[in-house]
């Protein structure tokens, strides 16, 4: 009797945390009885944190098609419900102090060597990567595009769900392609394309870190689908949820940290 | 006005005599005003090149854009046909419009990536244009059936793209949306980068296609105005045929041909604007350039000038020691201190004539052959040529205005000299003295 109190107290034990993890991710049946809306939400929540400021380090190395790498590297601090972005670039040496600073949509590029702001725009490529300006803090998907259709697909090894994506109001890039991981609506990969309705660039999403009740990318992979061979990959580090000063948020942050 | 004729007549005879003694000073004069001539003409057909290279570029001398000031504060080129329906009614008789389609994209060759302005034109209504990039260009875009491009060789050369490659061009439609499309070289050109640089050329449906234009819009119109009728004055009224529509005019100093967004930079206004720009507002550039060349030469030929007028004086002063006995002769017969003056001042006069009327011909004539050589020019240069030959300008009021201004200095540059030789005395002069 001990024996089977013993075993079914250690079955609780290593049951719990599955049971945890099955109370904060739906299971894979919940995921695809999932509305559009909700799995495009899901996606949003992964991207963008409307209910925290969020700061951490982005390292950028960008393979050329022959091989060669160039890096850089970032310290982002983002509050995304007012759409304020600074980003102070830390390497390489030569661009060291150069800085980005977004207010809505107004985005201003930081030269240390001059002190002077270039007004720039969101898509302006960070550091002569593929990542775009707009990229450091991504639209709403809920926003400004709506689903026009869920498939299933396969993508490696993950079984997803391929929500296909209209704009609502001009966007840059009218349809969007997302791929989220059937199983917990992870987001794997997104496909932009024009108005041409040609596949422009795409962004893979390979990890995922855990931080409290959130899940977001660790690791992406830009890739510009019109020039073969020129891809950016990111890696994040030091995510980090909590509030952050106003005073950032302002051209006399950069300045003073140049 | 008998003793002025004689004394014309004998000066006219001395100037003759005299002109080996003078040949340093004739010259220089000559010199002078033949590089004023080559110079002037030099310019004014570089000037000329320049303005029909720009105005086959921009396909007009009036440009009209259709812009419209988006909530972000970015601009949406686009015009409209139903809109501009009075204003072309009111153009004068002969003008000629031409759609055109101006904007920036990327062109992606494999893993290479470049910059360039692309132009949508008619290829079948702007033959003349794509003849002037080259030989067999307007056949070679015509045969590629809306997918060929016309590249810069620069653009080209960056991505190492020869005739009948593939490339994509990404560009952003009228409303900013990302659209790209797949093109193939159809010829490759050289291109003078003070008009523009790195461009290509495509046909307009095509570019139409890629800024998202509904049948009812384009991007620019081109308007070329009849003989020689003045763009400018033209605003007025043209401007008056659509009161209703929302005109603009103004310009940033130093905008190159093409860039709206420069040229619109100063301007302020909130939703729907024409902008109306004449040639003349957004060709400054090369012909400033012109125009500071033309300086140096100005500064050059006042120099010339002045060494010849120094150099008259000095001749003068040295041929009036040698002639005392000549001049005492003269005041002898009755030729008062005046007419002494003047004989002295009309050879100088006709010495400044006769030499700056050679070095006027042989401006010319050097002119004419430059125009008949080839000259081996590229790049920036390549704009004020046309065809690689120099188109010289011959214009009579300027080069006489040199003709005059060489005639002047001789005189005033004897002027000093003739007083002199006035105030030798007759007795002084007979006994061969020097000073009087």
């Amino acid at each position: 009797m001990n024996r089977i109190a013993f075993f079914a107290v250690l079955a609780l034990a290593a049951l719990s945390p599955a049971r945890e993890a099955a109370q904060a991710q739906p299971t894979p049946a919940a995921r695809s009885r999932q509305s559009p809306a909700e799995l495009l939400a899901a996606a949003d929540a992964q991207l963008r944190f409307t209910d925290s400021d969020f700061s951490c380090d982005l390292c950028l190395d960008t393979e050329e098609a022959d091989g060669s790498v160039s890096s850089s590297s970032l310290r982002v601090m983002r509050r995304d419900r007012e759409r304020k972005v600074a980003a102070l670039v830390l390497a390489p040496e030569s661009e060291r102090g150069e800085g980005y600073l977004r207010n809505g949509q107004n985005l201003w590029f930081f030269d240390a060597e001059t002190g002077g702001y270039v007004h720039s725009v969101l898509s302006d490529s960070v550091s002569d990567s593929e990542m775009e300006s707009g990229d450091i803090e991504p639209d709403s998907l809920v926003a400004s595009y709506r689903v026009e259709g869920i498939t299933r697909g396969k993508l490696g090894a993950n079984e997803a769900l391929v929500l296909e994506l209209r704009e609502k109001n001009p966007q840059g890039y009218p349809s969007i392609r997302v791929w989220l991981r059937a199983s917990d609506a992870l987001l794997l990969k997104e496909e932009f394309f024009g108005a041409s309705s040609r596949l422009i660039r795409y962004v893979l999403y390979p990890a995922h870190v855990r931080l409290g009740s959130r899940t977001i990318p660790s690791s992406m992979i830009y890739v510009d689908a019109l020039s073969n061979g020129r891809r950016t990959k990111v890696a994040l580090s030091s995510p980090r949820f909590a509030p952050i000063d106003d005073s950032v948020f302002a051209k006399a942050f950069l300045e003073k940290a140049r | 006005m008998r003793r002025f004729i004689y004394l014309a007549e004998l000066a006219c005879k001395n100037a003759a005599r005299r002109s080996a003694s003078l040949g340093g000073v004739a010259a220089v004069f000559a010199l002078a005003v033949a590089l004023s001539s080559l110079a002037d003409g030099a310019f004014e057909g570089g000037a000329r090149s320049v303005s029909r290279a720009f105005r086959l570029r921009s396909g007009g001398s009036i440009s009209v854009q259709g812009l419209e000031r988006r909530a972000s504060g970015g601009l949406t080129e686009l015009c409209s046909k139903r809109e501009l329906a009075p204003f072309l009614a009111k153009l004068p008789a002969g003008s000629i419009v031409r759609e055109r389609c101006d904007f920036q994209a990327r062109v992606h060759s494999g893993a290479s990536t470049a910059t360039a302005r692309v132009h949508g034109l008619d290829s079948e209504a702007e033959s003349e244009f794509l003849s002037s990039l080259g030989p067999s260009v307007r056949e070679a875009l015509a045969s590629s059936a809306g997918r060929g491009l016309v590249m810069n060789a620069k653009a080209a050369g960056a991505l190492g793209l020869k005739a009948g490659d593939e490339v994509l061009l990404e560009a952003r439609d009228v409303q900013g949306r990302v659209t790209a499309d797949a093109f193939t070289v159809a010829a490759i050109v050289e291109e003078p980068p003070l008009l523009e640089e790195g461009s290509v050329y495509m046909e307009l449906a095509a570019a139409n296609r890629l800024r998202g234009y509904g049948p009812d819009q384009f991007g620019r119109l081109a308007v070329s105005l009849p003989g020689s009728m003045d763009a400018a004055p033209c605003y007025g009224l043209l401007s008056a045929s659509a009161p209703a529509l929302p005109w603009r005019r103004g310009l940033v100093a130093n905008a190159k041909p093409g860039d709206t967004a420069a040229r619109v930079k100063g301007l302020n206004w909130t939703g729907r604007a024409y902008l109306f720009t004449t040639e003349a507002e957004t060709l400054v550039y090369p012909l400033r350039l012109l125009d500071a060349f033309r300086a140096g030469g100005s500064l050059l030929f006042a120099l010339l000038l002045a060494v010849a007028a120094l150099g008259a004086a000095s001749s003068y002063g040295m041929i009036a020691l040698g002639r005392e006995a000549e001049i005492g002769s003269l005041r002898a017969i009755g030729l008062t201190r005046g007419d002494v003056a003047a004989l002295y001042s009309l050879e100088a006069l006709f010495v400044g004539l006769a030499s700056s009327l050679a070095g006027l011909l042989l401006g010319w004539a050097i002119l004419g052959a430059a125009a008949l050589l080839p000259f081996p020019v590229s790049g920036a240069a390549a704009v004020f040529f046309r065809a690689g030959r120099l188109a010289p300008v011959i214009r009579p009021l300027p080069d006489l205005a040199a003709v005059a201004a060489c005639s002047l200095s001789a005189l005033l540059g004897a002027l000093f000299p003739a007083r002199k030789a006035s105030r030798l005395s007759p007795a002084r002069a007979f006994n061969g003295s020097s000073r009087s």
